[in-house]
């Protein structure tokens, strides 16, 4: 098994049956619901326990996966999430309490699903040619459904934008890492040139990126407030090109979204990347207008 | 062996006997240190923990106790609960600092080891007020004890020590 998985199960109370044999580098998610069984999810597909876990396994499951420490992540559970240590994300589901008419404290826990963070170092290789234009980065927007890996492309375009590649040489890039899911908390390279802002609302790590670090690219993941958005046209007014990810099957499904049409009726994604078919599989990539510049059948790095 | 002597051998005896007396009034004093230093750092973590939000490992490090920063050292792929109970262990052994420590006390760290750094904020803040109320009436109680059992114990050692040299002297 790779370490990264092997370190999430390491973490989890242990399993009557215990963990399979997975081929390195393939799990993509780990599954765990109270009253049912556990499921791996992985490039070569799915593994279901024998034996159901309990909500106390579940509990535990929490506890480690916190680091013993859920006092302290009231925050991200009141956000649906548990971020770990190694930069993966761990989205976290079960009964919430209101306060005040407003999502309130998560008062149990009752299911777990545990994305795993992996680079995927030269995944973004064969799209690099079109995120350039006389040697200068586009602002690039990846859209595709959850789970199709737009955050380890994005990582990977961050990379090889502060690195340089073949097409422009490398750029001061900083990222707004509100989850710590692109840095994985330092474990995953975004290159020589790159600043990280964890933990803080996108929004505001923006904001002050572009005022404290003056870099030529910014990047976030999984756009969505309107409150990112207008950073994200503020840093464009001060000349710094966005690269960031938001949920969404294709451009069409994008522009009705309400925040992602503000950014690209404003012409701030130059080049909109769209993942589709499966995970790393592009789909097609298209020009601030919407012209289709690629939308051939890719093999996904994923095979690679 | 002349009056002197025997005089001397008496007082010697007794004297020994007082020591011991006051040796074991020593363990109560000891004891009610080891409670109080314990409840302090309780209140610490619990500081740390609910209000500045440092997660476990770094909290059990910042107490300034043996036992939580020796479980917070064991702390790396071990749940905090057994890295407690283990340290709690090494450190009650005979020359340890916890060595003063009877079973009750010891109870109450196993409580704590049994509940620390599981669930909700709720959750530790309840087992962190129990255990340092616990620790406090535990201590209490023990200054009590050590305050009646110093001057019983030293006297119960003179007093033992006399009647061994009336008998062998």
């Amino acid at each position: 098994m790779d370490d990264e998985a092997a370190g999430v199960l390491a973490l989890l109370p242990t399993l009557r049956e215990g963990w399979p044999a997975l081929r390195p580098g393939s799990l993509r998610e780990i599954r765990l619901r109270a009253g049912a069984p556990v499921q791996l999810i992985g490039e070569d597909g799915e593994w279901l326990s024998e034996s159901a876990v309990d909500a106390a396994w579940i509990g535990r499951a929490a506890d480690a996966l916190a680091a013993h420490s859920l006092y302290a992540r009231d925050e991200e559970l009141r956000q649906g999430y548990l971020s770990l240590a190694d930069g993966s994300r761990a989205g976290v589901c079960g009964r919430l309490a209101a306060e005040r008419g407003q999502i309130g404290r998560m008062t149990a826990i009752r299911s777990l699903c545990v994305r795993l963070a992996r680079a995927r170092r030269g995944c973004a290789d064969r799209w690099m040619p079109w995120l350039y234009e006389a040697g200068r980065p586009l602002g690039v927007l990846v859209l595709s459904p959850p789970g199709l890996g737009k955050t380890t492309l994005l990582r990977d375009i961050a990379r090889q934008f502060s690195t340089g590649t073949a097409w422009g040489r490398g750029v001061c890039v900083a990222v707004a890492d509100e989850r710590r899911e692109l840095s994985g908390s330092g474990h995953l390279d975004l290159g020589p040139r790159t600043d990280v802002m964890e933990d803080c609302p996108k929004a505001g790590a923006v904001a002050m990126l572009v005022r404290a670090m003056a870099p030529d690219v910014i990047v976030t993941d999984e756009l969505g407030q309107a409150a990112e958005a207008e950073a994200l046209l503020e840093a464009a007014r001060c000349g710094v090109k966005p690269a960031a990810t938001a949920h969404a099957r294709d451009l069409d499904a994008a522009r009705g979204r309400r925040t992602l049409s503000r950014l690209l009726s404003a012409g701030l994604f130059e080049r909109i990347i769209v993942l589709s078919g499966g995970v790393g599989r592009v789909g097609g990539i298209y020009d601030g207008r919407g012209k289709q510049l690629y939308g051939g059948e890719d093999e996904p790095w994923t095979q690679a | 062996m002349d009056a002197g002597m025997r005089l001397a051998a008496a007082l010697a005896l007794t004297a020994a006997c007082a020591g011991l007396g006051w040796s074991a009034a020593q363990r109560q004093t000891r004891r009610v240190k080891a409670l109080e230093a314990l409840r302090r750092a309780v209140s610490r973590l619990e500081e740390d923990m609910l209000e500045k939000r440092l997660p476990l490992g770094e909290a059990l490090a910042a107490s300034g106790h043996a036992l939580f920063v020796r479980a917070a050292r064991a702390g790396d792929g071990q749940p905090p609960g057994e890295a407690l109970r283990a340290a709690a262990r090494a450190l009650s052994a005979r020359g340890g600092q916890l060595d003063s420590l009877t079973p009750a006390d010891m109870a109450a760290i196993d409580r704590l080891a049994g509940g620390l750094g599981r669930g909700s904020a709720e959750r530790q803040r309840l087992l962190l007020a129990e255990t340092a109320e616990e620790l406090a009436a535990l201590s209490a109680n023990a200054e009590k004890l050590a305050a009646e059992r110093n001057r019983l114990y030293v006297s119960l050692g003179a007093l033992g020590g006399l009647a061994l040299a009336v008998m062998l002297v």
